[in-house]
């Protein structure tokens, strides 16, 4: 069994999962506080950086774990693309040597830097991308990182910002970030369970808030229902690959009864 | 921590960039100290040399079109020479047990200047632009995995220099939780005009060949490439594997986002990791091909943090001289120049290293070196503070 023992949850409107839950939008929330790295640090970092950065904090902190010791691993599709995009804008204006300070942040792993040097983190941490199924192998890679070490905790943060012009053709849907503490033993407060790997079932994909659909880290609204409310969400099925594995989402009285 | 893991057989490998369109010539120009290192045949307002794949690249099957880039075409360039390996461990595991996990650090954003230029200039896009198979950083992934014909998991690390290090990790660790048997890994990059004009901006980008170690260094030339490697859970019975994946480190800086902690800190740690896993201390280690990208501040480093743990006994090597700095495929392509090494029983020349920095206190080698290597260590470090050191040799 893993215990998701944190979340982290930020939207544009939204700046935690309660909020998000309560359906209390703030309209002129456009950015998080992302209070964890110093205004001098954010200097040059994108609204998906900070995104990453603000949920992987909220969600170390509902695990109570230290955010200067935990591995994480950052999902995104897309990335800092709204980043690569401005600079190609500099490119296009006819400057020769770009930004340093956008140039740094345009890489994929910026967020793990930015939170890494910000708590004083030396541990494991790394980035990915897989199209839509982002979240899906962003559970994968942290859930294989943290049953096959000796590690006691993980985080996984996911998110997508909005595609910039020209791309936004591509994908039109709403910003999100999501983070999971996801650990060996469950704790105190804990959000529930989660069985891995399963491989039984056949794939249930329910269907996605419209708002968020075309957006990959929009898989992770229905693992935060399940965990919510878990009963009837048995077999819940990620679709990682072109094979699914499942997962059963069991609150944590009930994984405390499991046999 | 990572615990101890089993080693992980490398049951083919391929590699191709500016020193050849085949792993045989790559090897080749290695051995003779040939640098593939030429002036961009590309616009792009800066003067620096690059390490460009010679020639030009077919276009993919028509079935693939919607693929069809420069990366994709780089790619499968190289995946063509261990295509039937993968089938063969596709046939030996199933479609479900093999995995792709590439690295790369820009991913399709060659094709995407070329969109977004045009979308400046007249408001459309090429119509044959396709944002989610060519930009995408997994849709090279998808593609190798569509040509493998396999079904396991498919994903793409993106810790900029360093992914295509890290990538052996991941497949290490998909394989000790028993979801897959086999995994291609490996990592892609091509030039583009964002990343030369990036570093130029960083006043970190040399006119000529780069100088690892040199005290007349000036910085780094950026490289394309493409590597492959095969990761089995069991080696072939049949065609016993002669080099190993022995341990894999990974560290954060956390110390800045773009230059290394000035005592090479992570760098030390990922590198005591990569032993630790694998069994072996510094006395086990034959050879270092080292990160060694040319900077002022990440050449230092690096040899303190090589220094701290060898002292000067362990023959170090930087191949960036030849390739270029291949960014996110640097980690897969150098793996492949230490299997080469373990293979040949011969430590290549570092290029242009002499005269050395005389506060470069490690052997960096300016002549080829005949000598038995038993494991060596290939270094990658990245932007974000991202370390990776993954330990090779052979059979254990």
């Amino acid at each position: 069994m893993i215990a998701v023992n944190g979340i982290g949850f930020w939207a544009p409107g939204f700046a935690g999962l309660g909020a998000f839950r309560a359906g209390e939008a703030d309209r002129d929330l456009t950015m998080p506080k992302c209070e964890v790295v110093t205004a001098r640090a954010r200097r040059g970092t994108s609204r998906i950086g900070r995104m990453l950065a603000e949920v992987t904090t909220q969600a170390a902190a509902d695990a109570s774990v230290d955010l200067g010791a935990v591995p994480t691993v950052y999902a995104s599709a897309w990335g800092e693309i709204d980043i690569m995009i401005n600079l190609l804008g500099q490119i296009a204006d006819g400057d020769v040597g770009l930004s340093p300070l956008r140039f740094k942040h345009s890489v994929h792993n910026s967020a793990s830097g930015m939170v890494s040097i910000a708590a004083g983190n030396r541990t494991f941490s790394t980035a990915l991308a897989a199209g839509r199924k982002t979240f899906e192998q962003g559970v994968l890679e942290a859930l294989t990182y943290l049953t096959t070490t000796d590690a006691d905790h993980v985080i996984l943060a996911v998110a997508e910002d909005r595609l910039p012009a020209p791309l936004d053709r591509f994908g039109e849907y709403e910003a999100l970030a999501v983070a999971f503490c996801f650990g060996t033993d469950a704790r105190e407060g804990a959000h529930g369970t989660l069985s891995f790997p399963k491989r039984t079932g056949e794939p249930f994909r329910p269907d996605l808030p419209e708002l968020y659909a075309e957006n990959p880290t929009a898989f992770a609204l229905p693992v935060l229902d399940a965990l919510a409310n878990p009963e009837g969400a048995e077999g819940l099925a990620l679709s990682a690959a072109p094979r699914p594995f499942a997962i059963d989402v069991l609150s944590a009285e009930q994984s405390r009864t499991e046999p | 921590m990572d615990p101890r893991r089993p080693p992980l057989p490398i049951t083919a490998a391929a590699a191709v960039n500016a020193l050849g369109r085949t792993t045989r010539e790559v090897l080749d120009a290695l051995d003779a100290g040939r640098s593939g290192l030429r002036p961009p045949t590309f616009d792009v307002p800066v003067t620096t040399l690059v390490g460009a794949i010679p020639g030009d690249l077919d276009a993919l099957p028509a079935e693939y079109a919607a693929y069809d880039c420069r990366l994709a075409r780089m790619a499968k360039l190289a995946y063509d020479e261990v295509h039937e390996e993968v089938v063969r461990a596709r046939e030996r595991w199933g479609r479900e047990r093999v995995a792709i996990i590439l690295g790369t650090s820009t991913g399709g954003l060659h094709a995407t200047e070329r969109a977004f230029f045009q979308w400046r200039s007249d408001g459309t896009v090429p119509a044959d632009f396709d944002f989610h198979r060519q930009h995408d950083f997994n849709g090279l992934g998808e593609l190798l995995g569509a040509m493998a014909g396999v079904d396991g998991p498919v994903y793409t690390l993106s810790t900029a220099c360093s992914s295509s290090g890290k990538v052996m990790a991941t497949a290490q660790r998909l394989i000790d939780a028993d979801v897959i048997d086999a995994a291609l890994v490996g990592g892609v990059d091509s030039l583009c005009r964002m990343t030369l004009q990036g570093f130029h901006g960083l006043g970190v980008l040399t006119d000529v060949a780069c100088r690892p170690f040199s005290s007349e260094r000036k910085g780094i030339n950026i490289g394309e490439g493409a590597a492959f490697c095969l990761l089995e859970r069991e080696e072939v019975s049949s065609a016993p594997s002669d080099v190993w994946v022995l341990g894999v480190g990974e560290s954060s800086d956390a110390h800045h986002m773009s230059s290394p902690h000035p005592e090479g800190r992570g760098a030390a740690e990922a590198m005591s990791r990569a032993m630790a896993q694998g069994g072996v201390g510094p006395d086990g280690i034959d050879h270092i091909n080292a990160h060694g990208t040319s900077t002022l501040l990440n050449d230092a480093a690096e040899s303190i943090a090589i220094h701290s743990l060898f002292g000067d006994r362990v023959p170090v090597v930087s191949t960036k001289g030849y390739t270029g700095h291949l960014l996110g495929a640097a980690g897969g392509t150098e793996a492949i120049f230490a299997m080469h090494a373990v293979r040949s029983n011969r430590v290549p020349r570092s290029l242009g290293v002499e005269p050395k920095d005389p506060s470069v206190a490690i052997d960096v080698q300016d002549v080829p070196r005949d000598q038995p290597v038993r494991r060596v260590l290939s270094n990658s470090f990245a932007f974000g503070g991202s370390n990776v050191s993954v330990l090779i040799g052979e059979r254990p």
